[in-house]
């Protein structure tokens, strides 16, 4: 009996460390962490099966079998990236860990061992999860004689370039935690892994640009090719099966090996060390939080409540609003997505021309209001939306007002003033203003057009992600990406050189806000109220055809 | 005068609160008792207007609160069952959350806030967010955050839950000094001492049904027990506790 204790505590602690990297509510809001493990190892392994089934029936040799490969080595490099920043803080055991785990007679040696064995786990299962189907039908793709060979050179790379994609990313937060202390820490961490997740979404796609891109990169600016590790992981790949014979190439293929040890030992010499560091602050009673506000938020603060937010309701729900999307993880990169996805198409947009400059902001702005009214959906904290649901004394106005000036205060007015020098640099500064203001207008329009019938406080309404009505999302952003960018830019350049015609349309545009307005007043009634609960799906689902 | 008449809640057909009917009359602290699952957070939910009851309705000075539900919310105050806060928020951001969402203008919330913080030894704290809290630091938040908009229905469950001697007695005397100010309070607690010097009258529930309600001092020459603790044994808990308590050593000795 005694000695089979000691065989047990290790499995069990490797266990509870594994299930804590899914005990996430955005992974499972329903509380299932067993289903939401299952369904993003599904939802990961798809895509590569999917593109290894599509581009199965074709062959593929020389510059466009490298162009292939580099989307395989670069999706698995994106999400093992993806994972890393998701888990950015589950890295290490956190505060609840250790309050349950050091009371119980376990060894410090034990509890790290397990931990560490618990991360290399679960990135080997995602590691495998993402690359099975690929690697699985990858010799129908490439059908040059020597299938294990093929399948050898393939595993290697995609499994190489992910796992330096995860360890480089583990190694950024060893360096963080070993260097940095404090609140610096927690700022820096918090910022650098916003960052990442939106540039793993510009990566994601810009992939075929890219792939579409090595030839004229290797033949033109070779350089190019050492910017980005998954070049380096294509180049790996060729000098384990050549394509092309492209000396370029295979020379970025020696600085992957290079690239992999340089992440693998910075990981292990900071990774102790960062350990212990984590552990011993974790457990400290933090100290009282030292300054408030400084004088300048403060100087904003008041210059809001004196002339935008009039109404106390409206001070309160705006305020909720920034600390909720500054503060909550979840929210943060969800908007990060959107922000990298915007960041792809300003740089598709950007290498498009004159067209793809009038387009840029009005693109921008459609992604940015969808990502907001998105993350609004989801909520924070859903218990303890009791404080909204108590203190709701006045009808749901001010709250929504509240809602679309912050969406004008702090999304878009910044968005359109950071793209401003941008367009003093390539128009006079008359036109430049139009745009800005053009921007600005039709962007308040398409607001209130995507949030009508919406009637809820950001972030305190329960939410079924499996309920998004996927047609009308589907209509939304068909409609953004084809329709709305682009009319909208052929009818600012018409109205650039007619200045009767843009009065009258910004008189249009208020007129359209203001009918707008009125209508989503109208649907939503006299006496409505604030919803926070979504309503779940019935126990039966009829067909809805009975007559009565 | 706060009155709940004849509140009964099923829940799949179950009644957690059966046909409970009280009083609580301003300038007066009321007892709310009864044993875990006994139906009392319930009832503060039905009174709250969180949850619907099933029959039976709460009325504020003679007028059904579902008739004029914003009306009832301004007048109230609530500490609840659980410290269910927005954790990424500061203790000054709370409450000036709380406090503008009851109409109270931004520079008045902030003021009383801050005051509230520093009667509740919470000042230096202020800036830091509400997950470093501890526990009793979380209940001083609520409390503040129920008496910020000076509500004259007070329903406080189990306000004293993690809280410090020092603060526990400050909270005694401001129950007092907020009754003698004509404030109807429902008080709910498990810590039968506090109830039996705070309380004019005790509700007691079990099971979804009212036990007794009347003051404590009647109950006693009623029950003919020392204590409220010897009353609520002889209504509410029929075991043999000692007896249960040998049984539990006896579970872990093997």
């Amino acid at each position: 009996m005694e000695s089979d204790r000691p065989l047990g505590v290790f499995p069990a602690l490797v266990r509870h460390f594994f299930s804590r990297f899914f005990d996430k509510e955005s992974l499972s809001p329903q509380g299932d962490p067993e289903a939401g493990v299952i369904q993003t190892l599904g939802i990961l392994a798809a895509p590569g099966a999917f593109f290894v089934l599509l581009f199965r029936p074709l062959s593929f040799t020389g510059w466009n079998l490298v162009g292939v490969r580099y989307l395989f080595v670069s999706f698995s490099m994106i999400v093992m990236g993806f994972i890393l920043v998701f888990e950015w803080d589950a890295l290490f055991p956190d505060r609840h860990d250790y309050q349950i785990l050091t009371p119980q007679p376990l060894q410090s040696s034990t509890l790290f061992l397990a931990k560490t064995t618990a991360l290399a786990l679960f990135l080997g299962v995602f590691l495998v999860d993402v690359n099975f189907f690929g690697a699985l039908f990858w010799p129908g793709i490439d059908d040059r004689p020597g299938v294990l060979s093929t399948l050898g050179s393939h595993l290697l790379a995609v499994l190489a370039g992910g796992l330096f994609s995860a360890l480089a990313l583990a190694a950024l937060q060893g360096v963080l935690i070993t260097m940095l202390r404090g609140n610096l820490y927690r700022r820096v961490s918090v910022a650098l892994q916003t960052l990442l997740m939106g540039m793993l979404v510009m990566l994601l796609f810009l992939s075929p640009l890219a792939a579409t891109h090595m030839r004229w990169m290797a033949e033109h600016h070779p350089q190019y090719l050492y910017y980005f590790p998954g070049f380096w992981f294509t180049g790996l790949y060729e000098t384990l099966r050549p394509a092309t014979h492209s000396a370029v190439l295979r020379g970025v293929g020696g600085f992957a090996w290079r690239a992999l040890g340089c992440a693998a030992a910075v990981f292990l010499l900071t990774y102790l060390p960062g350990y212990r560091g984590h552990s011993r602050r974790a457990l400290e009673t933090p100290q009282p939080g030292a300054a408030g506000p400084g004088h300048v938020r403060a100087c904003c603060d008041d210059l809001l409540r004196r002339a935008v937010l009039r109404h106390p309701v409206e001070y309160a729900v705006f305020h909720f609003i920034t600390q909720t999307i500054t503060r909550s993880m979840k929210h943060r990169l969800f908007l990060a997505v959107y922000g990298g996805f915007g960041a792809a198409m300003a740089v598709v947009s950007l290498a498009s021309g004159h067209t793809g400059l009038f387009e840029l902001p009005l693109t921008l702005s459609f992604i940015l209001i969808s990502g907001v009214r998105a993350a609004f959906n989801f909520p924070s904290e859903l218990r303890a939306n009791w404080a909204f649901q108590l203190t709701e004394t006045a009808g749901i106005g001010p709250y929504m007002a509240a809602m679309r000036k912050w969406i004008v205060v702090c999304a878009l007015v910044p968005l359109f003033v950071l793209l401003l020098p941008m367009e003093l640099a390539r128009f006079r500064w008359p036109v430049a203003l139009f745009h800005f203001a053009f921007g600005l207008a039709l962007s308040v329009v398409l607001m209130e057009a995507l949030f009508l019938g919406f009637r809820k406080v950001p972030f305190t309404c329960a939410h079924f992600p499996g309920k998004v009505n996927l047609v009308f999302l589907s209509v939304m952003y068909v409609f953004g990406f084809t329709t709305y960018s682009g009319t909208m830019a052929r009818v600012e350049s018409w109205l650039e050189v007619r200045p009767v015609a843009a009065a009258l349309f910004f008189a249009v545009a208020g007129l359209a806000w203001f009918m707008l307005a009125r209508f989503g007043r109208s649907v939503l009634g006299p006496e409505a109220v604030l919803d926070y609960e979504d309503p779940a799906d019935p126990v039966v689902r009829t067909l809805g055809i009975a007559t009565r | 005068m706060l009155e709940i008449q004849h509140l009964t809640k099923y829940f799949r057909n179950i009644p957690v609160v059966d046909d409970v009917s009280f009083t609580v009359k301003p300038g007066e602290v009321t007892g709310y008792l009864g044993p875990n699952g006994s139906g009392k957070s319930t009832t503060v939910k039905i009174i709250t207007a969180l949850i619907e009851p099933s029959t039976g309705k709460v009325l504020l000075d003679g007028r059904d609160i579902r008739d004029d539900r914003i009306g009832f919310k301004r007048r109230l105050g609530y500490v609840p069952e659980e410290a269910i806060l927005y954790s990424y928020l500061t203790g000054l951001e709370y409450l000036q959350l709380i406090g503008c969402l009851r109409r109270m203008p931004p520079r008045e919330a902030e003021r009383k806030a801050n005051d509230l913080l520093e009667l509740f030894s919470l000042h230096p704290h202020r800036h830091a967010p509400i997950s470093t809290y501890s526990k009793g630091m979380k209940q001083r938040i609520l409390i503040s955050a129920a008496l910020l908009h000076d509500p004259e229905v007070l329903i406080l469950d189990e306000p004293l839950s993690g809280i410090d001697v020092t603060s526990a007695l400050l909270f005694k005397h401001l129950l007092g000094e907020l009754a003698r100010r004509g404030k109807m309070i429902l008080y709910i607690s498990h810590v039968l001492e506090v109830v039996e010097k705070v309380c004019a009258q005790v509700i007691i529930i079990y099971r979804g049904k009212i036990m007794a309600a009347d003051s404590v001092d009647h109950l006693r020459d009623l029950m003919d027990a020392p204590s409220l603790e010897g009353i609520f044994a002889q209504l509410v808990e029929h075991r043999d506790l000692e007896g249960v308590a040998r049984d539990i050593v006896g579970v872990i000795g093997g």
